[in-house]
């Protein structure tokens, strides 16, 4: 049930005040209408309607109580809501506020002063356009709604070459702009006048100072009554109104955008309003080269449209597609609102479980005028390794190898280990010390050389040398019995000189004294290529001493044979074996 | 007598150790001011050991990390073109080197050189001086044991074997000696230089009124041939040469 009066009233003016329905009615309640003098009603009156658009046929009744009423006191009335039974339910009017004011004559009024009036022409207070701006100081990027209306006063035959503003250095949308104008009352300044809304639009400034809007231009075509004073008498009797085309615009506006404060955290991009955020994926467990998509949400009010996409930071091993933007957001009233979703499609390429990032998104906050950082739950996407990785040798198309890729490049890290230090400067090529090794060595190879020569002289004839070692060592192995041939000792003598030959080729062949027995210690001189003779020698001397020790004593001369000969074999035995 | 002379170094390795003390500290606090981000007090550390008088190439790689760490990229060119003397073969030295180069201004071609140059100097650098030093004194002695055996050896082709021998191991021994010693110079001498100055300009002459001939930037390497009262003759590695103030360069 929709009420029908005009909000704004001139005190003593009667007008028309409509109760509908639009449906067969009765058993009107009336509101009380206090504060107003009714002059009429309420009139009943029932309106039925019949159309048939492309073969379907609709029917509309509409039930109608009229009032015709007056104020006599300014100020704001209610009228209260007035209810009928529809099909035996009850239906209430919403309350209307109505203004009453103590305005001049009535606009439609039919005097003659008033012709006279309208006759002087068309006056700034009569026909003006206005475009209202609901801020004129802002920040940059904060929704501002403009608003253009026509404020009439006279009856207006038609509008056009309408030139709407331009808003130079702000983002505008329309949000309204009516195909039909439908004038309503305004309150300005204690005058009545029919005003019209052209178009509403929501400014989102772009750049900082003062920016000046254009004016908007538009030309109307009014009814006004003849300015002819002399008329005649016939003119009395027929309104002689004519059109006049009247061009008007709405003075220029200037809006002060300013600048954001400093401070602003990383992730803010210009978001100016209020909002919140939200991401989710669309599947948080699966393979390895599947698809998923991170859906990021920004709902809220204010520069929505204007929203950039966060930054996501995703590991290395994902393949990161282009993101996908869906901007729900619609200008309602005053502002924008509404969501703004960005769809990251992502491959991840190996397996493993992976925490991404918390996505961070910050706006400047209009009511708290402060800037504020909204970050989301960190996001975990378990990747399995996928159907194509059986451990089988032989058909395993899935597993391709991939370079590995530098993703960045910085120098080497510092040495940590204490290296040895060196006194600057000092080395020991071309030292001191270098020099005097150098000079060592060929010191040294002199020396060395010295020494090889001599001996190499002395060693010239090598037979000699043997022959003359040999002798020693025969000379040191007979010594004893040297000396015993020296006292003519007979029977230690001999028994020395056959104890020398024995441990010297015990000692030779290296045989134990229980072993020293003529046969082995043949065999064993003759596998060391000792000749016949040198042998057969020896064992005679063996024989010959053994003979001499139970012998009756032999001369000195036969003792001194004996010691030449064992002299002579170990001297030859020496340089053999 | 090498007995001797290895425990005298060891008697000063163990001096030089115990000398070294307060670098040890120095060091281990450097390393960890470095991990966590700290570049400048890591470079303060490492240069108190340099002011101690100590070098190593470790250190001087060290502090060229820390230069490059804050941005100077003229002191970390310095620092590890020094390292590279002490190790020219070392591989991180060589990589940092050509990545802080990158953030050089100056870009210079430096021309093909003759193969057999190019070979000689990778030999020579293969080891450090006194390494050749030790292996020339080697060499040394192995040339004059093989020449007592060619004066002294038994048979006639063992002798012949022996001078042939004596004779490639005493070339072997000048080469090590040669390159020891060129290595040696090139350490001491300090030919080459950074250029400190954001720009400097090199001119024809040594004299302010001298023509310009180019503009270098800082962290750019360069030879100098000559010193005339505070001006050096220079030469880029593309053989351009020119005057420019000693001043506005740094000695590696």
């Amino acid at each position: 049930m929709t009420v029908e009066v005009p909000r704004v009233v001139t005190v003593g003016t009667p007008f028309r005040l409509v109760f509908t329905v639009n449906a067969t009615a009765s058993n009107f309640t009336p509101p009380s209408l206090e504060g107003f003098v009714v002059l009429a009603g309420p009139t009943p009156s029932t309106s039925q309607g019949m159309s048939i658009i492309n073969g379907q046929r609709t029917s509309s009744v509409s039930t109608g109580f009229t009032y015709v009423v007056e104020v006599r006191q300014e100020g704001k009335i209610t009228i209260g809501s007035g209810s009928v039974v529809v099909d035996g339910r009850t239906v209430q009017s919403e309350p209307v506020i109505i203004e009453a004011i103590r305005g001049d004559a009535p606009p439609q009024g039919n005097n003659r002063n008033e012709g006279a009036r309208a006759s002087e022409g068309l006056s700034e207070q009569d026909l003006f356009l206005r475009l209202e701006l609901s801020k004129t100081n802002v920040v940059k990027g904060e929704p501002i709604t403009a608003t253009l209306k026509l404020y009439s006063r006279v009856s207006i035959e038609a509008i056009n070459d309408v030139r709407f503003p331009t808003f130079n250095g702000f983002w505008s949308q329309e949000t309204e702009a009516p195909t039909d104008i439908g004038f309503t009352e305004e309150n300005v300044g204690g005058r009545i006048y029919q005003v019209a809304l052209l178009r509403r639009y929501v400014l989102l400034p772009q750049q900082i100072g003062a920016l000046n809007i254009e004016p908007a231009e538009l030309v109307c075509v009014v009814r006004v009554r003849g300015g002819n004073q002399g008329r005649s008498l016939f003119d009395m009797f027929f309104d002689d109104f004519q059109s006049v085309r009247r061009r008007i615009s709405a003075p220029a506006q200037t809006v002060h955008v300013r600048p954001l404060p400093d401070g602003a955290p990383a992730s803010f991009t210009g978001a100016v309003g209020s909002y919140s955020l939200s991401v989710a994926a669309d599947r948080d467990s699966l393979n390895a080269h599947d698809a998923v998509s991170i859906m990021v949400r920004i709902s809220g009010e204010g520069n929505i449209n204007m929203i950039e996409a966060p930054k996501l930071n995703f590991p290395i091993n994902f393949e990161v597609y282009d993101t996908r933007t869906t901007d729900n957001s619609r200008s309602r009233g005053n502002t924008i609102s509404g969501t703004k979703q960005f769809e990251y499609p992502v491959i991840p390429r190996s397996a493993g479980t992976f925490t991404l990032d918390p996505v961070e998104f910050s706006y400047w906050d209009i009511t708290q005028r402060s800037y504020v950082t909204l970050r989301s739950q960190p996001l975990t996407l378990r990747v399995g390794r996928g159907l194509g990785s059986s451990p089988s040798v032989g058909f395993d198309p899935g597993i391709s190898q991939v370079a590995v890729r530098t993703l960045g490049q910085d120098i080497r890290y510092i040495r940590t280990a204490m290296p040895v230090l060196t006194p600057v400067g000092r080395l020991f090529m071309g030292s001191v010390w270098f020099w005097t090794l150098a000079g060592a060595i060929a010191l040294g190879f002199t020396g060395a050389y010295q020494l090889l020569l001599r001996r190499r002289v002395r060693n010239k004839d090598l037979v000699l040398v043997k022959s003359r070692k040999a002798n020693k060592q025969a000379k040191m192995r007979l010594k004893t019995a040297g000396a015993l041939l020296k006292q003519e000792h007979h029977t230690g003598f001999y028994q020395e000189v056959h104890r020398a030959l024995w441990g010297y080729v015990g000692d030779k062949l290296g045989l134990p004294p229980a072993d020293h027995a003529k046969g082995p210690v043949c065999v064993l001189l003759e596998e060391r290529k000792a000749p016949q003779e040198s042998v057969q020698e020896f064992l005679d001397l063996i024989e010959s001493c053994e003979f001499a020790r139970y012998a009756p004593a032999s001369g000195v001369g036969e003792m001194d044979k004996i010691y030449k000969r064992a002299l002579l074999s170990i001297s030859n035995l020496e340089q053999i074996i | 007598m090498k007995r001797y002379i290895s425990l005298i170094f060891c008697l000063l390795a163990v001096f030089g150790w115990l000398k070294a003390q307060p670098a040890d500290v120095a060091w281990s606090e450097a390393g960890e001011a470095y991990a966590q981000a700290r570049y400048q007090e890591a470079l303060d550390a490492y240069t108190s050991i340099y002011n101690q008088g100590f070098e190593s190439a470790a250190l001087y790689y060290n502090i060229g990390n820390c230069a490059f760490k804050l941005g100077q990229y003229a002191q970390a060119v310095l620092w590890l073109e020094r390292a590279r003397l002490l190790e020219p073969k070392n591989p991180d030295i060589l990589y940092n080197l050509e990545l802080v180069n990158r953030f050089c201004l100056d870009k210079i071609e430096s021309p093909p050189e003759f193969f057999l140059h190019t070979w000689l100097r990778g030999v020579r650098d293969e080891y450090s001086p006194d390494q050749w030093a030790w292996s020339a004194l080697l060499f040394l002695t192995g040339s004059a044991a093989l020449l007592l055996v060619f004066f002294f050896g038994r048979s006639r082709g063992l002798r012949r074997r022996a001078f042939y021998g004596a004779l490639f191991v005493f070339i072997l021994c000048i080469s090590a000696f040669s390159f020891g010693w060129s290595q040696k110079v090139n350490l001491l001498h300090k030919d080459y230089a950074v250029v400190f100055a954001p720009v400097a300009s090199v001119k024809s002459a040594p004299d302010q009124q001298g023509k310009d001939l180019f503009i270098i930037h800082e962290g750019t390497k360069l030879r100098i041939l000559d010193e005339v009262s505070g001006w050096g003759r220079i030469e880029l590695a593309d053989r351009r040469q020119g005057w420019m103030e000693l001043k506005l360069l740094e000695r590696i």
